[in-house]
């Protein structure tokens, strides 16, 4: 029933909205990273998911957003209507050259290709003198809102304005998936050689959600960058794309609940596994290997699974 | 030539895999409107002359016209926009989509423009009635819930039909429909394939002898990749390089 899952969506947005009222400080900040990841999150899982594109070179798109914003910051931009755009559209834009040159590809050259693409965004992130290079760059202020009483300098309202962002953008993204484009990305997914004998571009399609993954995720590095005032090469390197990529196969993929909730655990077993290990890698991978090997469909496929006939009848 | 107007031409059309010429000069006209079977022991190339003209694959040598059109070496997705729909030999579905999905998706592709993203798939009316209506065709409307993967082997067939009928094709290639079909669901394809003849041209490879010989209008031989024959069934029947090469073996 789409009225019992609107629901549902509206008691978590409700529960994240009243989050600055029950913690502040360190607790906030923790949702806040959560609240972004997912974003990060989702939005390779319309590539991975929906449309079948394994991509290991997303962290790309989430530094060029977070880069653009920081850069744009120092240069004295600092009007949010500026900064947020720009951010979203570089993304965009470098998410366009690189999807044109890997989209022809398919299953491990995809993977491989994406993954020395977004290298090279790495490398020159390393090296460019805009970037402050291996040392990373400091923000010294939040972009300005320009709206009377909205301060992002002040974490409560920039919580707000990241819940804003992301549940906008889940809004959009469930939108599209369960539109006739979504469709078409899930049946280039399981068969493009039928969708090609119908009529369908699977090259168009897979470009354009490319791009649409692309901006999302420049836009949950906008944020990220925002909330840690700080930004380095290592957020944009093959093992953020890999970790992102761990989140969505933890939550299950092909589901936009599933990267949000495979986000959550992620951070809050790195949290708490490294607070007792610095080798909290190790710990993780186990955990990995057991959903992957159990639920094959990640923490929300088993859920569903529970729900309906139990989580291993296929 | 004559009275008939052809749709779809082929000119020298030649196929090799490796040292192995699969199609080899073949020139064959359809004509508009009728039913053109083509007929051919396994390994003559009949999927291979399918798929060039559908654009899966692409022709090593000579031209494909389609209304006069040369659309030699398209890729499949403008073939279909262009009015050739097809079938698969081996049956190619979603088999993890429920058989209304499917038909949908098949359906959805004769929405002009590409990029819908604001109203839910489930929201176009036009869409969802077009697919159940080719449901019912094809005789799956009880069935439209269940994944397709689950329908057993004569539906996914069914399906595998009504989703190349659910494009509005000008020009309909079936590759092998019956096969694998019991007699009561290849009787009833043949029944729906001589209710579409006349209004669509339709080119159906078969093995199944007497859907051939009750569908065709013409009948093309192919064998090891050459077009030994066309003409019409009477003819066919009886000549003796036809009966020698393929239908003495049936
Ligand atoms: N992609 C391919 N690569 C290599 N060889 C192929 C390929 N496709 C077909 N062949 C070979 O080409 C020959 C013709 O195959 P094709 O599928 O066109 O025959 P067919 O007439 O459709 O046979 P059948 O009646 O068994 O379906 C066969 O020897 C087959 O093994
Ligand atoms: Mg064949």
């Amino acid at each position: 029933m789409p009225s019992r899952r609107i629901l549902f969506y509206a008691a978590v947005l409700a529960a994240l909205g009243a989050v600055p009222m029950a913690v502040g400080g360190f607790y906030l900040e923790f949702t806040n990273q959560i609240l972004i990841f997912a974003l990060f999150a989702a939005s390779l899982d319309l590539l991975a998911g929906y449309t079948g594109l394994i991509s290991l070179g997303h962290a790309a798109f989430f530094g060029i957003g977070a880069y653009a914003t920081a850069i744009l910051v120092e240069l004295g931009v600092v009007r949010l209507v500026f900064v947020l755009p720009a951010a979203v559209l570089l993304s965009a834009l470098a998410a366009a050259a690189i999807g044109a040159l890997c989209i022809r590809t398919t299953g491990v050259s995809f993977i491989m290709i994406t993954l020395a693409l977004a290298q090279l965004v790495y490398y020159v992130a390393l090296n460019s003198p805009m970037t402050g290079s291996t040392d990373g760059m400091l923000m010294f202020q939040r972009p300005e809102s320009g709206l009377p009483g909205i301060d992002l300098e002040n974490n409560i309202h920039f919580y707000y304005y990241s819940l804003l962002l992301v549940g906008l953008s889940f809004g959009i993204m469930g939108r599209l998936v369960s539109s006739p484009f979504g469709r078409a990305l899930q049946g280039i997914r399981a068969n493009e050689e039928r969708m090609s004998a119908m009529g369908y571009r699977a090259g168009t399609y897979k470009l354009t959600v490319f791009v649409i993954a692309g901006a999302f995720a420049g836009l949950a590095g906008h944020l990220f960058v925002n909330l840690q005032f700080f930004i380095d090469p290592s957020s944009l390197q093959w093992h953020a794309s890999g970790q992102v990529l761990t989140m969505v196969l933890m939550g299950g993929l092909g589901t936009l609940s599933g990267p949000a909730v495979g986000a959550a655990l992620f951070i809050g077993l790195e949290e708490v596994i490294s607070s007792y290990t610095d080798h909290w890698m190790l710990p993780m991978g186990i955990i990995l290997v057991l959903i992957v090997l159990f639920a094959r469909g990640g923490v929300v496929g088993l859920w569903r699974g529970i729900r309906s006939k139990g989580p291993w009848n296929g | 030539m004559g009275e008939h107007s052809t749709i779809l031409a082929s000119r020298g059309l030649g196929k090799s895999f490796g040292a192995l010429q699969v199609n080899r000069n073949i020139n064959l006209d359809v004509r508009l409107g009728e039913a053109l079977a083509i007929i051919g022991p396994n390994g003559a190339g009949k999927t291979t002359l399918i798929n060039q003209i559908a654009g899966a694959m692409r022709p090593d040598e000579g031209q494909i016209l389609f209304l006069g059109q040369n659309i030699t070496g398209f890729p499949a997705y403008r073939m279909a926009r262009l009015g050739i729909g097809r079938s698969f030999q081996r049956t190619t579905l979603f088999p993890e989509f429920t058989v209304f999905e499917n038909m949908r998706l098949a359906a959805q592709s004769q929405l002009p423009g590409w990029f819908h993203i604001w109203r839910p798939a489930s929201g176009w009316e036009d869409i969802n009635d077009a697919a159940m209506e080719t449901l019912e065709t094809v005789g799956l409307a009880g069935r439209s819930q269940l994944a397709a993967g689950a329908l057993s082997h004569g539906e996914q067939r069914q399906l595998e039909l009504g989703m190349a009928l659910a494009l509005r094709p000008q020009l309909l290639l079936l590759d092998e429909p019956m096969a694998g079909m019991s007699l009561d669901e290849s009787l009833r394809i043949t029944e729906l394939l001589l209710k579409l003849k006349g209004t669509i041209t339709l080119v159906l490879v078969e093995h199944d002898m007497d859907a051939v010989f009750a569908i065709a209008d013409r009948i093309a031989v192919l064998v090891y990749g050459e077009l030994l024959a066309v003409g019409d069934p009477e003819t066919i029947r009886n000549d003796p390089a036809v009966v020698e090469a393929y239908l003495g073996e049936g």
